[in-house]
């Protein structure tokens, strides 16, 4: 797109995106932070995340800002209105996903206590396609590309899929050894936190493409795609 | 649209009033009365073209908005729809401005009358050098009016119509260049709706003004399009989309995109549009 005549109004917008990917970044750490976590008996050192929490807190405020600002004095419209709206609820997406990561290693700290072997690969499997979601969708924002947030939105079915075989698992497993109910029910968590990760990205997407084209997709309204714009 | 059928009884009441409220809906011209109907016009300043060919339909009561680049033609199209043009020598004009069906650039249209129909208010205020009840009359008067009662009456209608009636309405004699440069606008604006148009044209009304007057002028102008048919010119791009319903962007005397105010300011279809609307011009 071309530049803006006025050029501190491109700086403004350029912060906004650069905010954003690094906000992306940091929370790609938090939750692989999390994912490596899970079966580590140093799951209870939660300082790294805590670290990387801040840093997402202050970023999301700096977006937050930036955004106020921009719309205030500078009254955006068209594309850069979009940009605007759609980073400022990126941003939201990715702080809560922040959130369930760092909910993740907490209950992976707990398991760790009980000191019962866990068998973590259902877990691990959706944690490595919710993973390569959220790498896919930060690439997409970092390319301003519709298309692949596209094609990352159709995908969040592949997550619910092994979410419930997850959940199918671990629950047979609560019945079978009552005795590992306390690190089932935590395990049942962790696999909730992921699916709940893998709607954040598709969140995302969706604000992507409204960003990009401005059509409107989405999943909660007829319970299938639909485009409304 | 939301399935109001998928929410639980349970909710209904936090619900109640839910869909009262709607986002607005995108016009369009297909569903609109159109009053001015425009086909094929072009003008030449001599050999230079002016405007190109620009065909489009304005709706009744309705503000449609002209922005554009200095240059774009977007005033001289404005003045066409009185015939303002007429009054310089080297202007030649093709093509049709149909007022309700009736091409106004035919032979024996009646330009007075035409104007008198079409009603024009400027980017600086231009009172008459005559008391604020004079410049109100004034239409009525040329058109031969002398009964005193319709005089007031016309004058008072026309002045709080523009809200200005509490402002002056005890000094109806004392000189209207007295006025505030706000005052003299809404006061030209009654003068120009006293004599009853069915079309305003509205050139940058709000440009020489501040922005308390300039929030009076949009006020009002949200108010007259319930009886008139409003076509702005700014320079104000916020001002157009708040002000209009339809906006035209108008770039080298063409007409680039004519589209609903509010698809055309948050998804233009052009890519022109989005980079003037957008500050990406030049």
């Amino acid at each position: 797109m071309k530049q803006h005549t006025v050029r501190s109004f491109d700086e403004a917008m350029q912060r906004v995106t650069a905010d954003l990917l690094r906000m992306g970044r940091i929370v790609q750490d938090e939750l692989r932070t999390a994912t490596s976590q899970l079966d580590n008996t140093a799951a209870d050192d939660v300082q790294p995340m805590l670290d990387l929490e801040e840093w997402v807190d202050t970023l999301n405020e700096r977006i937050d800002r930036e955004v106020q600002q921009t719309l205030a004095l500078r009254q955006p419209v068209a594309a850069d209105l979009r940009a605007l709206m759609s980073s400022n609820r990126i941003a939201t997406e990715m702080e809560r996903i922040g959130d369930h990561a760092k909910n993740m290693t907490r209950r992976a700290a707990i398991i760790a206590e009980q000191g019962v072997p866990m068998d973590f690969s259902r877990v691990r499997g959706l944690a490595e396609a919710v993973q390569a979601q959220l790498a896919a969708i930060l690439t997409a924002i970092e390319q301003t590309d519709a298309e692949a947030a596209k094609i990352i939105w159709g995908k969040d079915a592949q997550i619910d899929g092994l979410y419930d075989e997850a959940f199918s698992t671990h629950l047979a497993e609560i019945c079978q050894t009552p005795d590992n109910a306390v690190s089932c029910t935590h395990m049942l968590f962790i696999a909730k936190a992921l699916e709940r990760i893998g709607d954040h990205v598709t969140n995302m997407a969706e604000d992507l493409i409204y960003w990009v084209s401005a059509e409107r997709l989405s999943k909660r309204a007829t319970g299938g795609m639909a485009s409304q714009s | 649209m939301i399935p109001t059928h998928a929410i639980p009884a349970a909710t209904s009441s936090m619900a109640a009033g839910l869909f009262d409220t709607q986002n607005r809906e995108v016009l369009s011209l297909a569903d609109e009365e159109i009053a001015i109907s425009v086909q094929d016009l072009g003008l030449y300043y001599g050999n230079d073209q002016a405007l190109k060919s620009v065909t489009m339909d304005v709706p009744a009561r309705r503000v449609t908005a002209f922005i554009g680049p200095s240059g774009c033609g977007k005033s001289t199209l404005l003045r066409c729809f009185n015939r303002m043009n007429d009054l310089i020598d080297i202007v030649r004009i093709e093509g049709e401005i149909n007022l309700h069906g009736q091409n106004i650039y035919a032979r024996g249209v009646d330009v007075a009358e035409l104007r008198r129909r079409i009603g024009m208010v400027f980017q600086k205020p231009n009172p008459f050098p005559k008391s604020i009840y004079e410049n109100v009359a004034y239409g009525l008067r040329l058109q031969g009016v002398k009964e005193r009662a319709t005089l007031d009456e016309v004058v008072e209608r026309s002045l709080k119509a523009v809200a200005l009636w509490d402002e002056v309405k005890d000094r109806l004699a004392s000189n209207a260049f007295g006025l505030s440069g706000g005052q003299q606008q809404r006061l030209v604006i009654a003068r120009a709706i006293a004599i009853e148009p069915e079309v305003l044209l509205l050139d940058e009304p709000t440009s020489a003004l501040d922005p308390i007057s300039t929030a009076k002028i949009e006020q009002l102008i949200d108010e007259l399009k319930e009886q008139y048919t409003i076509l702005i010119v700014t320079h104000n791009m916020q001002q157009a989309g708040r002000v209009s319903d339809y906006t035209a962007y108008m770039y080298l005397g063409e007409l680039v995109e004519y589209a609903d105010t509010m698809h055309l300011f948050t998804n233009p279809s052009q890519k022109a549009t989005e980079d003037y609307i957008t500050g990406r011009y030049g």
